[in-house]
Order: C-alpha cells, then structure tokens, then sequence
C-alpha cells in the first residue's frame, strides 16, 4: 500500500499466509514499487510482555525500545488481557515484523486493521519528515486547499461544500503533507471522515486553512510562529521520539515559509470555500 | 522545590524537546497527550535549559547568567530559582542532593 510516498510491503512469513484488506483501503494497494518499509506477517498466538513498556496509551498500546533503538509494540483490543498485535520494527524503520492473534472471525491477516497500521504509518511518514494532519482536502485546479481542523471543526462540512462545487476530495478527515523541491504536497489517506472521502490523490497545496466555525467568513493570515503551533496540536503523529518530533517541527518550520497559513473563520456556505479558493490576498490580517 | 538549594545539583529531564523556531525559543512536551505541548523560554531561561544537559549546581547556573547577562548575583541566584520552580512544576527537572 503506498501512502504520499510511504509504500508500505505485507510480506506472508509462510506460503499459507492470506491477507485481507477493507474496500476502504483498495485504493492505496500498489504493486511493483520499491518498499520504503517491509513487514513481515504472521499470524499465531502472542504472549504478553510482562515488563514494564517505555510508553503506553492505557488498553491501545504498549511500547518497548531495545538499547539499539528497535521498537517492540503490542496493540491490545478489549482490554489489556488480549494483545491482537506485535510489532517489531528496526531502528530505522525499514523493517519489521508484525504479528497477528489467532481471532478465528478474522480469518486472514488483516492489512489495515485499526489502530496498528495507521500507527506504523504515521510513525514512518514522520520519520520520512512527512506529516499526517487531521485536515480535509480539496482539489481546485490542480491545486489543494487543506482545512485543518480537530474533530467537529468542519472538516467533512468544507469538504461537501467544496465537492459541491467541482472540487475533487481525496480526504475529508487526515492529510499527509510533505515538501517537494519548493513546494508542499496534499495527498489522501484511507482515513476518512463523515463524508467518506478516501483516494490516493496528491497535488500541490495552494493554501492552508484552519477552520474555525464563524458567524462571518473572513481569513485571518497566522504569523508562522502561530502557525506552526497550531499545525502542530492538529497532527496525527503521536510525541514519541525525540527524532520524530524534531523533524515534524522542521517540516512545519519549512512548510509555513512555502504556503501560507490562515485561519478561516466561516459560516458552512459555498461563500466561504469561494473565498477560500479565490482569496489570493488575505482579507484580514 | 525538594532538595533545592546550595547542596543540590540540577539536570533537566528526557521529556521535552527544545527549539529555536521563527526566533522563538521552544520547549515542547514529548508523550503528553491532551495537553498543551509548547512552553516559551525566555533567551535566559533558553541559556540555562541548554546549562541543565549537565548537572549542574545554583552556583553553576548563576555564574553562566552573570557571564552572560549584567546581572547581580543575587538577582542572578532569584532568577535561577524562579526558572528551576517551574521546571520543575512540568516536571521538565530533577534534582539531587550533593553530600555535604
């Protein structure tokens, strides 16, 4: 599966070894690429660690890094008592090995099961210097416009007006942002949101918006001090490592100097993505 | 502020990233979930974040504000205080007690 520029690689450990994967992530299926990251699957019974992890988010997940650097994960479902994965992932997040518990309704490895491959991708992209932003995205001429919001803010609202109006969606919930040469690229993810809009699409980002819900529609320009603040508490990629999270402020920091950042303050009306799509010059600032 | 004082050495903490970002001096909060990640240093307070990498005593941390700063050493001695309070409320130090 590729995702931006991350292809991902589910290799079976064992010729008996099927994999599944839900209609919502046939888009991001890709064959003959280059792999930035290969996995290799199994599936079989996973015996819980019981040492203390180095970070844990209480009944998702548990981390454990080794000395050199490997990481060691186990996602639990339902409740601690049941791990459903194991991962195990090299320092330099080439390659891993990902196990999967025997639930028999499950059938086959599961490909995109949630939370552990949006986690692995996340996590990759960001090491990549690519970021993974809870944002909507529409296309207008070639060109992307990202409104960036937390859940509820609008994202889903903007990307059905936008639709309405010719734009092409390829995400109403999650964005991956990445620079190219001078310019910043959008591209879809498999995450969707209420208006399911899920596709592989990429393109140059024109302007990036934070939504902010408005009794006016107006555009605020952020300086990119404020900027990268607020893109910042808007990713999806977890604080882990002291690395991870040194790159996504590099990018951020490079980022607000190639594309600007504004809030949008709207009202959900065709008017206020018109404005946003044609506001070549910022209302207010 | 525990063993705070004369007899203490001071180092900072694992959990925060520091960085100089748009002229802004940055610390920023790994792990935390739901809480706000970014606290502003001063230049001053940036200039003993970057003295805490090492233990280092009040003494220490005055002498490289007084070789920095026209500042007192007593002013100096407040100021380090203050900056060390509330590292220390974020958890973003820790201390140890020298023997005496």
């Amino acid at each position: 599966m590729k995702f931006g520029h991350l292809v991902v690689a589910f290799r079976p450990r064992s010729d008996s070894l099927r994999f599944s994967v839900s209609e919502s992530h046939w888009p991001f299926i890709v064959e003959g690429l280059e792999p930035t990251l290969e996995l290799s699957c199994s599936v079989g019974p996973i015996s819980p660690r019981t040492d203390p992890s180095d970070f844990s988010i209480e009944k998702v997940w548990d981390i454990w890094r080794a000395s050199d650097g490997s990481e060691e994960m186990i996602f639990w479902r339902g409740s601690r008592e049941v791990p459903s994965w194991r991962l195990r992932i090299d320092p330099s997040f080439r390659r891993g090995e990902i196990e999967q518990a025997p639930i028999p309704r499950y059938g086959p490895f599961r490909a995109d099961d949630s939370p552990m491959l949006q986690f692995v991708v996340v996590r990759a992209l960001g090491r990549m210097g690519t970021l993974v932003v809870h944002a909507a995205t529409a296309i207008v001429d070639n060109e992307a416009l990202v409104f960036v919001g937390h859940s509820r803010a609008g994202k889903s609202t903007m990307a059905r007006i936008a639709e309405s109006l010719g734009a092409r969606i390829p995400t109403d919930d999650r964005t991956i942002l990445n620079l190219e040469g001078d310019r910043v690229f959008a591209w879809g993810s498999p995450w969707y949101g209420s208006l399911v809009r899920k596709t592989p699409e990429g393109a140059p980002v024109r302007s990036i918006y934070l939504l902010q819900q408005s009794a006016q529609n107006r555009i605020e320009t952020l300086p990119p001090g404020r900027a990268i603040k607020e893109l910042f508490v808007r990713l999806v990629q977890p604080r882990l490592s002291r690395a991870e999270l040194e790159r996504s402020l590099a990018t951020l920091e490079e980022l607000v100097g190639r594309v600007s950042v504004s809030v949008l303050h709207f009202q959900p009306t065709a008017e206020a993505f018109r404005l946003a799509s044609g506001a070549a010059v910022p209302i207010t600032g | 502020m525990s063993q705070k004082g004369v007899n203490a050495q001071y180092r900072r903490t694992d959990g925060y990233v520091y960085r100089l970002t748009v002229g802004e001096h940055l610390l920023v909060s790994l792990h935390a979930r739901g809480e706000e990640p970014f606290y502003a240093l001063t230049p001053t307070g940036a200039l003993l974040w970057e003295s805490l990498a090492e233990w280092s005593t009040l003494d220490d941390l005055c002498a490289r504000l007084i070789g920095e700063y026209e500042v007192t050493r007593d002013q100096a001695a407040v100021d380090v205080m203050d900056f060390l309070e509330q590292l220390e409320s974020l958890q973003a130090v820790e201390s140890r007690q020298l023997e005496s």
